[in-house]
């Protein structure tokens, strides 16, 4: 019976891939190849194909093709993809889905690469990051590729009309509510700070900052446990809730953060990195506004993330693809990637090359930030506990229950998807 | 093709007959072999795949634990499931009708002679060929509580326009039945229309002589010959709105504060199992939405004797 079913796809997909491969037929004898690219962020193709192009120079005879897949469709074409054991040669992971991809042994073993390159060393960047993408057995299954955290960003002509002094890096969270009093001005719609219900652009930063965390150490027991934690999420659901200087989280639900933002109708906003071409590509906010780094609440942290080049264990062109890996994670491609604006080397020294790609805005608190940079929290199923701890936080910013009202389920809920993660 | 000789022999009468018997049914089978081929593969496996899968824990790339019940038993304790169900009915239950009676009248209207006939018609039908996503789209910005332009034509009307379509709980799942009244009227409008055609002028013209209204020739006429497209649309309306997601993924974000009260079964399958990942909870939830629609569908099958009008 599945021997027929088996023939019946196969017959059904030769038919399909004798059409499609028509127009693309490449032999792959003698190190020749065409490698397929896959990526989320339509802002980075311009960069990845740059670099492509830079290894197509180097590397004569095998050619790379860059694929965007924006990020919601990217996870399903690459799970069915990964289920027809046909992924992309070599494509991007996010720490979001890594594990499932990692058990699924989809991911090709790379742990030999760093000793059999002369480029290639795994100590050069950032510890955690490469941690990320690790199993716990040691083997290495990708290869960072840049990171990102949060800044502060602040709209200069509405500081300048109420005659306040832009946020620096002296700024506590006194500071920033003080200010965003001040600025909000409900007449012309105007909020001080958008506080959106998110997570890594949102109140995980202010958890950390309060000296409180997410997930505990051996990732078994939820952070809400903490005092810390539940005051820091409650500070941060209050600017709307009690001191009505962001909207409310149902106005999120009409207008995204970004949009407030974008219209001039909000002083301050926490955005990550690569939001960076979003807002320089937006004439209003290219023009009105600047970055400072987050506020320091009892101490200075910010969450930071980055996502890894992997290559797929099922490629027909495994010795190519492991050279482009290490192309990509070479300090020429790192730079490329930096020069064109796409994204934060992760390479150690590279980094500052992304400086002078958005020189109309101060970028260069996220290299400065990495300092007090704390991982963003991650487990085997975060996108689990992440959805059960959005769901329980909903009353919080709707103002029906404080967080420690809605604690004890957060805890319950979360230690349940931890338990079940062992 | 060959002649056939009438001198020829009874028997190889008979075996050129069942030759080209054999003949037909080879063509047959051939030239229905894409859609069953593909019917098959892209439906009916993945049918027995997904009440496979809903018996067991899934990883997301192949190994499966059979866990029996464990997936139901964790659904009729889950509150967002009896949430999205009855969401999911209540659509349905206001959704069908209106649509329903609107393209009737639609169809009515657009079965006269007026001028422009073929322009109204088509935009009509325009809803139907734009793409569910970029429906959604545009219906978003409309319903934006503070430039939409829906709450701006309320307001210059006259009356209180603050109106929060998209996070108002008792509100969120009418904007979405608004949208799918909206898309569906012009493709149920066309099916009727092509009724309303098939109905001989013969039947109007004996009731005008004998004195009916135009109001009772719709009701005694029209109506009851309708009857055939019109239990076509009411099944496939039905269908449609049990399967509604598109609509509500594009227009509602997860950290709406009114998601639980706009979410359907298929926002709940999708959300588990590829958000979330749990596969096997998943097909669970679409099993049963799956044993909802037979069920509906077997009562309004048997039910059609009572009502539908086949000569």
């Amino acid at each position: 019976m599945n021997r027929n079913w088996k023939r019946l796809s196969l017959t059904v997909g030769l038919g399909a891939a004798l059409i499609l491969t028509g127009c693309n037929a490449e032999s792959s004898a003698d190190g020749n190849a065409t490698l397929i690219y896959s990526i989320w962020d339509q802002g980075q193709a311009a960069g990845m194909k740059a670099i492509a192009d830079a290894f197509e120079e180097e590397n004569p005879g095998i050619q790379v093709n860059v694929e965007v897949t924006p990020w919601d469709q990217y996870w399903t074409k690459l799970e069915s993809g990964g289920q027809g054991e046909s992924l992309p040669d070599i494509f991007w992971i996010h720490s979001s889905q890594f594990s499932n991809y990692s058990e699924g042994q989809m991911l090709m073993d790379i742990s030999d690469l760093p000793n059999e390159s002369d480029t290639l060393s795994m100590d050069d960047f950032p510890e955690e990051l490469v941690q990320v993408y690790t199993t716990e057995n040691g083997e290495i299954l990708g290869v960072p590729k840049d990171y990102g955290n949060i800044g502060l960003w602040y709209n200069k002509t509405l500081f300048d009309e109420a005659g306040l002094d832009y946020p620096n890096d002296e700024w506590t969270w006194d500071d920033l509510l003080e200010n965003a009093k001040a600025l909000t001005d409900l007449e012309n719609n105007i909020y001080g700070v958008l506080a959106p219900l998110i997570r890594e652009e949102g109140y995980h930063n202010f958890i950390y900052q309060n000296g409180g965390h997410v997930l505990s150490e051996d990732k078994t027991t939820s952070g809400f446990r903490e005092d810390e934690t539940k005051e820091a999420v409650q500070w941060y659901a209050d600017l709307s809730v009690e001191h009505g200087v962001s909207p409310t989280v149902g106005q999120f639900a009409d207008n995204t953060n970004l949009t407030f933002f974008q219209s001039g109708r909000a002083a301050m906003g926490f955005f990550g990195s690569w939001m960076i071409s979003q807002l320089a590509e937006n004439e209003y906010t290219n023009e009105h506004v600047d970055v400072a780094p987050l506020p320091t609440g009892t101490q200075d942290a910010v969450i930071y993330n980055g996502l890894a080049n992997s290559v797929s264990d099922f490629t027909d062109h495994p010795d190519q693809a492991r050279k482009f890996l290490e192309f990509l994670s070479s300090e020429k491609a790192m730079i490329i990637q930096g020069e064109y604006g796409s994204a934060i080397p992760a390479l150690n020294g590279t980094d500052e090359s992304f400086l002078d790609a958005y020189p109309q805005f101060n970028t260069q608190i996220y290299l400065d930030q990495m300092d007090n940079a704390v991982i963003k929290p991650y487990s085997k199923f975060t996108a689990r506990w992440e959805d059960a701890e959005n769901q329980e936080l909903i009353p919080v910013f709707e103002g029906k229950a404080t967080v420690e009202e809605v604690s004890e389920s957060i805890i319950s809920r979360v230690e349940d998807v931890l338990e079940s993660e062992q | 093709m060959e002649v056939q000789n009438p001198t020829v022999e009874n028997t190889s009468t008979k075996k050129a007959k069942l030759n080209t018997k054999r003949n037909m049914m080879f063509w047959g089978w051939l030239f229905i072999a894409p859609t069953l081929i593909g019917l098959l593969v892209l439906n009916i496996f993945p049918v027995f795949q997904t009440v496979y899968l809903s018996f067991h824990s899934v990883s997301t790339f192949g190994q499966s634990t059979f866990i029996g019940l464990n997936n139901y038993i964790k659904m009729f304790n889950d509150t967002n499931f009896w949430k999205s169900l009855s969401n999911t009915l209540f659509y349905a239950g206001i959704q069908v009708p209106i649509t329903v009676v609107l393209s009737t009248l639609a169809a009515v209207l657009l079965n006269t002679k007026i001028k422009g006939l073929s322009v109204y018609r088509t935009l009509y039908f325009l809803p139907m060929i734009a793409a569910p996503a970029a429906v959604a789209m545009v219906w978003r910005w409309l319903f934006n509580s503070q430039y939409g332009l829906i709450n701006i034509i309320i307001e210059s009307l006259g009356f209180n326009a603050d109106i929060q379509w998209l996070s108002d709980p008792n509100l969120v799942l009418w904007a979405v039945i608004i949208v799918g009244i909206w898309s569906n009227i012009g493709y149920n409008m066309i099916l009727l229309l092509a009724g309303l055609q098939e109905i001989s002028k013969d039947y109007y013209e004996a009731a005008t002589v004998d004195g009916a209204s135009k109001l009772r020739q719709f009701f005694q006429i029209t109506l009851p010959l309708l009857t055939p497209q019109l239990f076509f649309v009411l099944v496939t309306s039905i269908i449609s709105a049990l399967q509604v997601f598109d609509v509500i993924f594009v227009m509602f974000d997860l950290t709406n504060p009114s998601l639980s009260s706009v979410q359907s079964l298929v926002y709940l399958f999708f959300h588990e199992s590829y958000v979330l990942n749990d596969k096997g909870y998943g097909s669970a939830v679409i099993i049963i939405l799956v044993l909802i629609i037979m069920i509906i569908t077997a009562i309004q099958l048997v039910g059609q004797k009572k009502w539908v009008n086949y000569d």
